[in-house]
């Protein structure tokens, strides 16, 4: 009913979340999401936990309504009943997009709240028009943030906000060792029959290093042996925000003249010339752990995107 | 932190003062140094309290020659225990700072209910049966008595007390009422006498307004304080109210049938003594409880010797040992004769004549069909004429019958309440000629149905009762959240303040939103004026405006309607309409009801809706116990709405004469009373919802004629300072629009020390770097 979002708050909110869940899985290519909402007073699950972000995309397109009151109770239960099957060393958040200003609850929420934060749920919440205190209240017992949005533009903000993953807590970071497979690209243009599709496919699958069975994309669980795929580029974004890559030292211009100096005259990365036109030397970094010479875009490509030195 | 203001240094408990608090220390600083009075007005949230105690405890202490004892009045025990607490929190700061130097003893008073730490007296479940429960343990009779027969109970905690005597001290340190009876238990000694005891020495004491105010009371317990004292009465908005009723007495049926009551034991009584001093027989058939059976004998005696000591004068309060002080003469000190009580009532059986005589004459008046209006002259001159009683004697009514009391050894004096008010009213009237009027109301003109007279004495002018304080302390401070108009109280108080001033709050952002809303959403206008309020439109645009607030306000709402009546009717036709019913779609309704039970249950149940996130509407009433006492800060009060202007009863005929005599005497329009009185009643309302700098909320004034300057221009400043222009005439769809920005505007994280333009917290080297004048330049 209310009309501050155009041309509905469901569809404003829909088209960002689905921003969101593919940007989400961009940077934790590794994570998994999964969808509730809540209407009506009860909470229901979209989709389960899935790492696929169409399917997700695809569920919620299709179920776009919404009525009745909203129970935050219910919706915690709910989230804490999946969450807490996740192994300890994963993250478990929920992100709950509130639009109501109340909510209708069959017990005592503050239990619910205790019960949430005893499992290490990190709860936030986005909240479409006011203040809540129950929910900042959450936030604070969780470790959560809680936003209220003012309008379209500050909402998409305030979601994709949420797309890094948070800091972690020392507490919550159990070592494990986990296996792993890194599937190696088939060759473009050999035809085989892939295992999520059943059909055959040329060229761009990857192959189970384990059962050498064929997969069209990462990062995904093997079908066959149950093997988690992934590729060192997803691990390295995954984890980059744990295990930052170290800014990269600007290396005065005249160095490059020394004659004592073995001159790298092309970037690490890109292999473009290091030199501007009129050979002059341009700006340009070095890695201070392997010592290759990078230009300014592949450094910013490596910080922000790849996160993973190529000479390192 | 500490810092200079003149020549005093001022300890601060905190990092960071609030620039208003600064300036508001620099003016009290001003009037302490020309020993007068002020009057300052400063927002709730801004500590108003710590500010008063650090400048006046650091005033005192760098006047180590001529200390200044403080005097702290605060209108309810939860404010003393409040204040108490920050007291302590300042003096630790002290002596961390000064070392032990700066110990001061700071108390709190209170009445027995709240000191008492014996289990017996504190099972009595009101004020006067626990002070009765404590005289009948502790009169000094009945610790004679006690002495002599083993079986007489006393209080344990009263007699450790007199046997330490004059050992019985509390070292120097903050005593809260809680922490007087933790000392009290542990030494065993009775707290509520030792703080009577101690309240002339300490440093600090806080207690209630009518310690100070009511004579009654006052005689008592303030007789002894020095000169050389600051008065601070806080939360002073009502001042004007307090001391009113302080020496107004309603008398009804109820009163008189008791009285009679109480007379007729109080002669059988007189007689069985009597009767015992001529037989000397052995048997005590007659023993009522009271007086247990001793020498009977002296009973008789006893009515003797007090007939001699009547002689003489009524100077017996000085001698009487400190559990036989019953509360004092109701006139002020100074209207008190001091002279011999007159003859025709020094005997016993001749004063229970008289005051039976004036019982009869007032139920006589009481049997009227008509509403009278009388003064005090007239009135004293038909009680002569026709009871026989001329002004003298009423006037030593009071303390008479006090005197016989103390004879008669009666110490269940809850029980004599009825008396005690019939010869409250005779002493008053008998004392006062002018500022007050005598009105006798066959009935409610609400409920002119039932009849139920009442005889109200009126005093009328609020002067009277606090003159002897303004006369007898050097400095009295007058603060509150809302003291505007400025200029009005020192007209109704009559007294001339060195320093009146009004501060404003520095907020970082603007965190009060008020609003006035005029039409509904149909553009026609709202109003509780007497012709429109109950016009279905208007009934209908209220309930809308309140539907369409819950569905955009997170939390809770509190509304303040103008009366009970008022409310009733309104709430029956919204919930005849389905109104309510779409209301409590949104938020659970609470409201607040006459009973205290009943409202402190759904006060509590409100808070938990609005904890646990469903939402919740508190209807609550203007000049009722909710708007005055209870805080609905944070998410307790999102947005307050104010139904209608609360303009006083106007044709209470109490109030009319109160009128009256407001513009003959002091030359107060009616008008301008009754509009000052009204919004500073919706002032306190509105200010429930803004209890800190941190807190948000909005204020709606649901009514047109808040629009107008008169109405407006009478609200405190820092209400008015955030009532922009574009607010003034808003219609409900305008007033949504608004809330829901404001709403969104203030969930978003904001710094909470301001930016560098609008500073609102200084530190040390703040206040160092700048002299007076930035602060100022700053401020206004």
């Amino acid at each position: 009913s209310e009309t501050d979002f155009r041309p509905s708050r469901i569809v404003v909110i829909a088209k960002h979340v689905e921003a969101f869940i593919r940007e989400f899985f961009d940077q934790n290519p590794l994570s998994q999401v999964g969808l509730l909402t809540i209407k009506d007073g009860v909470a229901q699950c979209l989709t389960d936990l899935g790492g696929s972000p169409e399917s997700h995309i695809k569920a919620l397109m299709n179920k776009l309504e919404c009525s009745g009151d909203s129970s935050l109770q219910n919706a915690l239960d709910l989230v804490d009943g999946y969450l807490n099957q996740i192994p300890s060393y994963g993250h478990r958040e929920v992100l709950i997009l509130y639009a109501a200003l109340s909510t209708c609850d069959p017990g005592d929420i503050m239990e619910t709240i205790q019960k949430c934060k005893k499992s290490k749920i990190r709860c936030s919440v986005i909240g479409l028009a006011a203040e809540m205190f129950i929910c900042k209240h959450l936030c604070q017992e969780t470790g959560g943030t809680y936003s209220v949005a003012l309008d379209e533009s500050h909402f998409k903000e305030l979601i994709l906000e949420h797309a890094p993953p948070p800091p972690a807590i020392a507490e919550f970071a159990t070592a494990n060792l986990i296996k792993m497979g890194f599937p190696q690209r088939a060759a473009e243009g050999s035809i085989s029959i892939c295992s999520c599709h059943k059909e055959a496919k040329v060229g761009a699958g990857y192959t189970c290093p384990r059962c050498k069975a064929r997969v069209c994309e990462l990062p995904t669980e093997c079908r066959i042996c149950g093997l988690t795929l992934v590729s060192s580029p997803h691990l390295a974004r995954s984890y980059h925000h744990l295990f930052p890559i170290a800014p990269f030292d600007e290396v005065p211009p005249f160095s490059l003249n020394d004659p004592n100096h073995k001159l790298q005259r092309n970037c690490f990365g890109c292999q473009q010339s290091l030199l501007n036109p009129g050979n002059k030397p341009g700006l340009l970094v070095v890695c201070p752990k392997c010592k290759g010479y990078f230009c300014l875009d592949c450094d910013i490509y490596i910080h922000e995107s790849l996160h993973n030195c190529p000479g390192c | 932190m500490k810092f200079q203001i003149e020549d005093v240094t001022v300890y601060f408990p905190y990092d960071h003062i609030y620039p208003e608090q600064y300036s508001y220390m620099i003016e009290l600083k001003r009037a302490l140094d020309a020993k007068g009075h002020c009057l300052l007005e400063m927002p709730t949230g801004t500590g108003k309290t710590i500010a008063l105690l650090s400048l006046i405890t650091s005033y005192s202490l760098s006047k180590p020659q001529s200390p200044i004892k403080l005097i702290y009045c605060t209108r309810t025990v939860h404010e003393m225990e409040k204040t108490l607490a920050e007291l302590k929190l300042l003096h630790n700061y002290q002596i961390k700072h000064l070392g032990p130097q700066a110990r001061i003893l700071a108390i709190g008073l209170s009445s027995r209910k709240n000191l008492c730490v014996n289990p017996t007296v504190l099972a009595a479940e009101n004020r006067d049966s626990v002070d009765a429960g404590c005289r009948k343990l502790t009169a000094s009779w009945v610790r004679a008595m006690a002495a002599e027969n083993p079986n007489v109970p006393t209080c344990q905690f009263f007699e450790n007390y007199e046997k330490a005597a004059s050992a019985a001290v509390l070292p120097p340190g903050v005593y809260t009422l809680q922490d007087l009876r933790a000392f009290g238990k542990e030494k065993g000694w009775c707290p509520y006498f030792l703080a009577r005891h101690m309240v002339q020495f300490a440093n600090v004491v806080v207690y209630s307004y009518q310690y100070l105010l009511d004579p009654k009371v006052a005689g008592i317990i303030s007789k002894e304080m020095q000169k050389e004292s600051v008065v601070v009465f806080d939360e002073a908005h009502n001042i004007d109210n307090v001391c009113i009723e302080a020496l107004s007495v309603s008398v009804r049926r109820q009163t008189l049938e008791g009285a009679t009551r109480n007379l007729n034991r109080i002669s059988q009584e007189i007689d069985s003594r009597k009767n015992l001093f001529h037989k000397l027989g052995p048997k005590p058939t007659y023993a009522v409880g009271l007086f247990h059976g001793r020498f009977k004998a002296t009973d008789a005696s006893r009515l003797r010797s007090e007939y001699n000591r009547l002689v003489e004068g009524l100077a017996l309060r000085g001698n009487l040992p400190i559990t036989d002080t019953w509360l004092s003469n109701p006139a002020l000190p100074d209207d008190i004769l001091k002279e011999a009580v007159p003859g025709n009532i020094r005997r016993a059986e001749h004063f229970l004549h008289v005051l039976r005589r004036l019982v009869q004459y007032l139920r006589g008046r009481l049997e009227t069909d008509n509403v009278e209006k009388e003064s005090p002259v007239g009135f004293v001159a038909s009680i002569s004429s026709h009871a026989g009683i001329d002004q003298k004697t009423l006037k030593f009514c009071y303390d008479r019958l006090h005197s016989l009391m103390l004879t008669l050894e009666i110490t269940d004096t809850d029980e004599f309440l009825h008396i005690q008010t019939i010869c409250d009213f005779a002493t008053l009237i008998g004392t006062y000629a002018r500022g007050f009027s005598i009105i006798i109301e066959p009935f409610d003109e609400r409920m002119p149905h039932i009849p139920d007279p009442v005889l109200q004495l009126s005093c009328h002018d609020a002067s009277l009762a606090i003159k002897p304080v303004f006369d007898r302390f050097q400095s009295v401070v007058i603060t509150s959240g809302t003291l505007s108009p400025i200029d009005l109280y020192p007209r109704l108080l009559n007294f001339h303040p060195v320093v009146s001033r009004s501060f404003t709050m520095s907020l970082t952002r603007d965190c009060i939103c008020p609003m006035v809303l005029t039409r509904g959403s149909d553009q026609l206008p709202v109003s509780t004026k007497f012709d429109m309020r109950s016009d279905p439109g208007v009934v209908r645009n209220y309930g809308k405006l309140l539907l369409e607030m819950v569905s955009v306000v997170p939390d809770g709402i509190v509304c303040f309607f103008v009366s009970y009546s008022y409310m009733d009717g309104i709430i029956n036709t919204w919930n005849d309409s389905g109104i309510l019913k779409e209301i409590m779609q949104h938020k659970l309704v609470f409201i607040e009801t006459q009973d205290v039970v009943e409202t402190t249950l759904a006060l509590d149940n409100y808070r938990r809706a609005c904890d646990c996130g469903r939402g919740a509407v508190f209807f609550s009433v203007a000049r009722g116990k909710v708007a005055e006492g209870i805080d609905f800060d944070r998410h307790y009060g999102r947005l307050v709405i104010m139904f209608g202007v609360p303009f006083q009863y106007t044709l209470s005929k109490i109030l009319l004469a109160r009128l009256e005599y407001l513009r003959d005497t002091f030359q107060i329009k009616e008008g301008d009373f009754l509009t000052f009185d009204a919004l500073r009643q919706a002032a306190q309302c509105v200010g429930r919802v803004i209890r800190s700098k941190a807190d948000y909320g909005m204020m709606i004034f649901a009514d047109k004629r808040y629009s107008r300057h008169d109405k407006r221009s009478k609200l405190p400043s820092w209400i008015l300072s955030h009532l922009r222009d574009a607010n003034l005439n808003l219609s409900t769809d305008m007033a949504l629009h608004i809330a829901r920005e404001f709403l969104r505007k203030m969930a978003q994280p904001y710094d909470k020390t301001g930016g560098s333009d609008r500073k609102t917290l200084l530190s040390q080297e703040d206040l160092e770097k700048m002299g007076d004048g930035s602060v100022h330049e700053m401020l206004y």
